[in-house]
């Protein structure tokens, strides 16, 4: 048994590259010829994360806290540490993520690289809009302390500069203080797109986290149905007991075909029908809530060895028309999968450059790899995409093409200007290309 | 509530150590580090504060310049002011094939293994004596030491050594109220066999620690970690030497090695 190939979470690629595996966070780096690319749980879809011919630099084995003031909630950690380690040991102390994406298990390295979203964009921004502070490391020896006031033009391009601009070392978060460890979540049968629109604007205001799930294979006057969810930290004093760490485990891929129109179809149609009444009303610990794909370890194997494209987008609010071809489009060609999440995001821009968020409508929808129609269906979006103003997010994309990214991204050429000459990766070079 | 444990983990930056040492961590244990790399103790004790330490202490020592031990334990109880328990675990895997053919090599690895180990007992253990309360040392040696195989007996025999001179100390404090356990971990995933192919048997550092963690609280004696090694060692042990001879693939033979001393690879 050799150690498994470092793949991203869509496992589409199988790229030859050398895995560095540095104990301590390095005082200088050798790139030794090749170019190298920061890797932390590989839970970026695409090839943002991979560097074909290269070499990553794996940082799990930074994974140690330097300071935590309990009454203020500043939180610094190394690079290598994961989100549902700030947790534990924040939670006890009713301090809680600032944004909390879709899966815990990234590490703060990686939700700076891609400046991660959560359901709470429309109040908390990114997860860039949190950080303080963080040291750099360049390849020629340089350590750059950035923050808002200090190296800024380094500071707005490692947010969401997609781990090219050097080694984070360490990272300085405010974290957010919480009444309880539990949530009041309400979930709410929306039957269209009307009404998630209307339900969107009215708990924006009333609500600190919201999402749908939409049935993608709904058409005509179903369209776009799903589940709406809204949620608010629970007022109440209750001692926090930590999350069971026993769950469900994929140990192999399924078989490429296990997930098909008729399975999708069957389970969409249960998921949707599983409350009888409009509206259900529950307390939930975070995890469920926040993270209940972490349930399933390995569950993108599901999608069988050809593995699975995730396409998420965002249009502007003006462009909702564009979020409704979007739908039809795929309800029509049927292709999409269980997993398709929508939202609405707030206005408050990031810090970083090549951000992806911005205020609009997002949804993320995952297909498995069935090859060229796939691919066809990939590029029809794109064009609803652009025209509608909108753009991709470069941490699920592995197809885009460079004309496409330098549209959506005109500041490319600020990042490529601050890009550390030792790092790429496989995403940079394809979409960088000419 | 009790007041905090009181430990002292030498060669804390192995990666067992750092586990075991979030585990008493969380449950607000008073700790003292000593290793040798005096930044990579501090950010261990950083850590280990953030996790809940009552307190966190570093002493950089380098454990094979042992006329340092007399002065690294006068630290320890400067800063913990008395011990509840000892763990040790640092050790040098080395080069098999060096080990066997370099006097040198092959020293370093005794050194380490065995020597550094005698020094500090040597100096610790009449000192938790004189606190004249119940204490604990926790001491990993190694299944490697429980027979010389082909592969690596250099390291085999370091541990081997010291499983012996921990079943004499046991004995000779046995009543004095300082209880010497002595943990023999078959092969784990860590930085000191990052090189090496993983087999079935093979445990992670933080499971490692979980059972390192149930040693230091509860355990007594002789303990395999895991459980399993205990009955494969049995029958390691009892193989007639005439067929163990035998056993087992010969590992390559060194390349001819030229006078100058050959670098030692240190895993630590």
């Amino acid at each position: 048994m050799s150690a498994p190939k470092p793949l991203s979470w869509g496992r589409l690629h199988r790229f030859e590259q050398t895995v560095l595996k540095p104990a301590w966070t390095p005082e200088s780096l050798d790139p030794a010829g090749r170019t190298i690319l920061p890797y932390g749980m590989g839970r970026s879809y695409g090839d943002s994360c991979l560097n074909d011919r290269g070499a990553l630099l794996d940082v799990k084995k930074w994974d140690h806290f330097l300071s935590f003031d309990r009454a203020n909630g500043r939180m610094r950690a190394e690079a290598g540490v994961t989100l549902d380690r700030i947790t534990a040991v924040a939670l006890p102390h009713r301090w809680f993520l600032p944004v909390s994406p879709g899966t815990k298990h990234v590490t703060l390295g990686g939700a700076i690289a891609n400046d991660i979203h959560g359901k709470n964009h429309h109040r908390a921004g990114t997860f860039g809009c949190h950080v303080t502070r963080f040291e750099l490391l360049r390849s020629d020896g340089q350590r750059l302390l950035c923050s808002p006031t200090e190296n800024r033009d380094y500071f707005a391009a490692t947010i969401g500069g997609l781990g090219i601009t050097g080694i984070i070392t360490w990272v300085e978060i405010q974290l957010k203080k919480v009444p309880s460890a539990r949530l009041d979540v309400e979930t709410i049968r929306c039957p269209s797109l009307e009404e998630f629109f209307h339900l969107t604007e009215v708990s924006d205001e009333t609500h600190e986290y919201t999402v749908s799930w939409i049935d993608m294979l709904a058409r005509g006057a179903s369209l776009g149905r799903g589940l709406f969810m809204r949620a608010n930290h629970r007022e109440e004093n209750v001692p926090y007991t930590p999350p069971k760490a026993s769950r469900i485990n994929l140990p192999f891929e399924m078989p490429g075909r296990t997930l098909n129109q008729l399975s999708v179809r069957a389970f969409n149609f249960v998921y949707y029908r599983k409350q009888f009444r409009k509206s259900v009303t529950r307390v939930s610990s975070l995890d469920p809530f926040f993270y209940p794909l972490d349930g399933v370890a390995n569950w993108n194997r599901a999608y069988g060895p050809r593995g699975f494209f995730q396409y998420q987008f965002v249009v502007p609010t003006s462009e909702s028309a564009g979020l409704v071809k979007a739908i039809e489009l795929i309800a029509k060609r049927g292709a999409a999968s269980f997993l398709c999440v929508l939202k609405k995001f707030g206005e408050r821009s990031s810090p970083g450059w090549l951000s992806f968020p911005r205020g609009g409508y997002t949804l993320a929808v995952d297909f498995p790899n069935r090859g060229q129609a796939v691919l066809d269906l990939m590029n029809d979006l794109d064009s609803i995409v652009m025209d509608h103003g909108g753009r991709i997010y470069p941490a699920k994309d592995a197809r885009m093409s460079a004309t496409l990214f330098q549209a959506q991204y005109p500041q490319w050429r600020d990042l490529e200007k601050l890009r550390d000459p030792a790092f790429s990766s496989t995403f940079w070079r394809r979409v960088t290309s000419r | 509530m009790k007041p905090p444990k009181k430990i002292v983990v030498v060669g804390a930056t192995s990666d067992v150590a750092q586990a075991l040492v979030r585990k008493y961590a969380a449950v607000g244990a008073e700790l003292c580090l000593v290793g040798r790399h005096p930044g990579h103790l501090d950010t261990l004790a950083k850590d280990a504060l953030v996790r809940g330490a009552a307190a966190c202490s570093t002493v950089a020592l380098d454990l094979v310049h042992y006329a340092d031990h007399e002065n690294a334990v006068e630290a320890v109880w400067r800063n913990l002011k008395d011990v509840d328990l000892c763990v040790m675990a640092h050790g040098l895997l080395g080069n098999a094939a060096e080990a066997a053919a370099d006097f040198a090599a092959a020293k370093s690895v005794i050194d380490v293994n065995f020597v550094s180990h005698v020094a500090w007992l040597t100096v610790m253990v009449p000192r938790l004596r004189a606190q004249g309360h119940p204490a604990k040392v926790v001491v990993l040696t190694s299944v490697a030491g429980d027979r010389g195989r082909k592969s690596n007996f250099v390291y085999g025999s370091a541990k081997g050594a010291l499983s012996i001179y921990l079943q004499g100390l046991r004995a000779t404090l046995h009543g004095s109220g300082i209880d010497v356990v002595t943990v023999k971990p078959g092969p784990m995933l860590t930085k000191m066999t990052a090189a090496m192919r993983p087999g079935a048997l093979w445990i992670s550092a933080e499971r490692a620690a979980d059972l390192l963690y149930r040693a230091c609280e509860q355990g007594w004696g002789e303990i395999y970690l895991p459980g399993v090694w205990r009955a494969i060692m049995l029958i390691v042990r009892t193989i007639p030497e005439r067929i163990f001879v035998r056993l087992g693939k010969v590992p390559p033979a060194p390349a001819a090695k030229p006078v100058v001393q050959a670098p030692l690879r240190r895993v630590k």
